[in-house]
């Protein structure tokens, strides 16, 4: 977890996950009534499938934040057994690469993003244009970066540290950094 | 240098920056950029590739069960549908010599319908199961070995995330996957099974007699357990009989388990926050990870080396099945020092051209992944369900779990013997219900 000092960061990814996860929740719901209008009456909601896969895109982009803030990764974590400070270096080292692909995702999302508002792009059935979706996907991978950002300037902290540190992770010799870990 | 170097050279790349602490999924990004920016010299292009394949995994409609399952299985375990499965098994089989521990993984075996995660199977049936057990004086050891393996069920039983996740990434249907994994699921049970009868018969004072149910009890508890059986079958009815899609039924099973928990009171606003808080960071962690095979994936398709292993491997002659064989003692040992899903899904890119090429069904070379996924979930030093256990009951040493899980092991590496030898057990089914 980030420290105190950065709560605004994490009540915004909390907000950005839970709008995104009740978005998904609806999604559900609809998409129920959407099979009983069809197999009960022979109606389907009209246009339900255009907004369902950008609805989808939305849930999904919105997860990212708060797993950097709870540091939901999968690493194996051998080497940084041998020595405290060997595993804070390796950890920064990860840390910083991730910041540098989120960077770069964030980046190449908002090109793209900014392509479809060019191009006016809509979706197949219902004509709903696609860009407020992409834009909104923008915002929430490009929120990672200075959450990631932030990560990085705690761990600088911890890989220069004058006394030894705890590990971070103790659930084993491959962690996974927090408690609900990978879903396999 | 020949594709197979530049490959080679890749994947070693990819495992070095891994055991350098570094996020599985970053060092496949990372890895999988560096390399296309070798074999193209193309920098624009490298870069871009962060944004297409993000976009190309945000945008597929099939990772979408994914998010949906996960949330479902989160309210299942919010709504005590996994309690209710518990106490069912239990009536019946609770009993017989080990019955507490046989009612376990028959427990696990129908959370794993509703769940699909093994690691969420473990932790919700170890708070269930695990009291009652030393209640009744079971040997820690049998108790934790059953709850780490019988976990392990939740990949296996469908619908099975990773089996999601395969399905997708090597072009597969995934509806051909659940089903093909049905008869390898009540295979593994029924070894589990006989590894407890097995154990005790051997060491009868691991688990003391319990006294027999009476018939109005195990009927209450059968009434009370129409929750979860209700739930399974709707949605795994409703996607097999072709009622709904796959992503339909899993969105059908997460609207079904919230009215549940809904229903019985057991959802506040603190459990509900809790469960999609959780779920995210899973959502966010598997999506990672796909973007960055995504991009690895990219870069290895683009060295040809696929098509060259194949190539190569057929040029010396070595029968089919060795080659397989050999696969499978790979994932064995990846599975002892790395992640057993995260190993699946780096070296798929080079494994299913070559499964496929060597005329293997790649439904069969799925379940064979998973099954091998869930030895990896148990193998040490590294068995992730181990640690789960572990996490939970922190006075319990890892050796007396590593001790329980062994007759599981074995069970699981008969199951899987079993599965490579008669590829039917997972072929048939799929085909006679096409």
């Amino acid at each position: 977890m980030l420290s105190d000092l950065n709560l605004p960061m994490t009540r915004l990814a909390v907000l950005i996950a839970a709008i995104g996860l009740v978005a998904l929740t609806a999604l559900a719901i609809v998409t129920m009534l959407d099979i009983a209008g069809r197999e009960l009456f022979g109606v389907p909601i009209n246009g339900f499938s255009d907004i369902a896969d950008m609805m989808v895109v939305f849930a999904a982009a919105s997860c990212f934040p708060i797993s950097l803030i709870e540091r939901h990764h999968v690493s194996v974590r051998f080497l940084g057994k041998l020595n405290w400070r060997l595993r804070e270096m390796l950890d920064l080292l990860g840390h910083t690469l991730m910041l540098a692909v989120f960077a770069l995702m964030s980046w190449q999302v908002a090109v793209y993003a900014l392509d479809v508002y060019q191009s006016g792009q809509t979706t197949w059935l219902i004509r709903l244009p696609v860009w407020p979706l992409w834009f909104a996907t923008t915002f929430m991978i490009g929120v990672c970066v200075p959450i990631q950002a932030l990560i990085v300037a705690e761990q600088v902290g911890r890989a220069f540290s004058r006394v030894p540190l705890r590990e971070l992770h103790e659930d084993g010799p491959e962690s996974l950094d927090a408690d609900a870990g990978l879903p396999s | 240098m020949t594709p197979i170097e530049i490959g080679l050279l890749g994947f070693l790349c990819l495992i070095i920056v891994i055991f350098l602490q570094v996020p599985i999924a970053i060092a496949m990004a990372v890895t999988g950029a560096a390399g296309y920016l070798v074999l193209t010299g193309n920098l624009k292009g490298m870069i871009s590739l962060f944004g297409t394949e993000t976009v190309n995994v945000l945008m597929n409609k099939d990772f979408a069960v994914i998010m949906f399952f996960l949330l479902m299985g989160g309210f299942a375990g919010a709504a005590n549908l996994s309690a209710d499965i518990y106490r069912f098994a239990n009536a019946w089989m609770g009993h017989l010599r080990g019955g507490l521990a046989m009612a376990t993984i028959i427990g696990c075996g129908g959370f794993g319908a509703i769940c699909g995660s093994s690691i969420a199977t473990t932790a919700t049936m170890a708070r269930i199961a695990m009291p009652e057990m030393e209640r009744r004086g079971y040997a820690l050891s049998l108790c934790t070995g059953t709850l780490a393996a019988g976990g392990t069920l939740g990949s296996l039983v469908p619908p099975s995330v990773i089996m999601v996740i395969y399905a997708v990434q090597v072009e597969q249907f995934i509806i051909d996957l659940f089903i093909g994994a049905i008869l390898p699921s009540i295979l593994s049970i029924l070894l589990f099974l006989i590894a407890v009868r097995i154990q005790l018969y051997l060491h009868p004072g691991m688990a003391p007699p319990s006294p027999r149910t009476n018939l109005s009890e195990r009927l209450a508890t059968t009434r009370k357990a129409w929750g979860a059986i209700f739930v399974i079958v709707v949605v795994m009815g409703g996607i097999y009989s072709g009622v709904f899609t796959v992503n339909e039924g899993a969105a059908v099973g997460l609207v079904l388990t919230l009215a549940f928990a809904l229903g019985r009171r057991l959802l506040t606003g603190e459990t509900f926050w809790k469960t999609l808080r959780e779920q995210a960071g899973s959502i966010a962690l598997l999506y990672l990870i796909l973007i960055g095979a995504n991009i690895f994936g990219y870069f290895i398709t683009l060295s040809h080396m696929p098509e060259a292993t194949v190539a190569w491997i057929k040029s010396l002659g070595i029968p089919p099945i060795s080659v397989i064989l050999v696969l499978i003692l790979m994932y064995i040992a990846l599975g002892c020092v790395f992640d057993a899903l995260s190993g699946m899904v780096l070296t798929l890119p080079f494994v299913a051209p070559l499964v496929s090429g060597l005329g293997y069904d790649l439904v069969w070379w799925g379940i064979v992944n998973v099954m091998l996924i869930e030895i990896g979930m148990i193998t040490p030093p590294v068995g992730i369900n181990v640690f789960v256990m572990h996490g939970l009951r922190k006075d319990i040493p890892l050796s007396t779990i590593f001790r329980g899980i062994t007759p599981f092991l074995l069970a699981n590496l008969v199951a899987l013997g079993l599965v490579v030898a008669f590829p039917d057990l997972v072929t048939w089914l799929p085909k006679a219900l096409k």
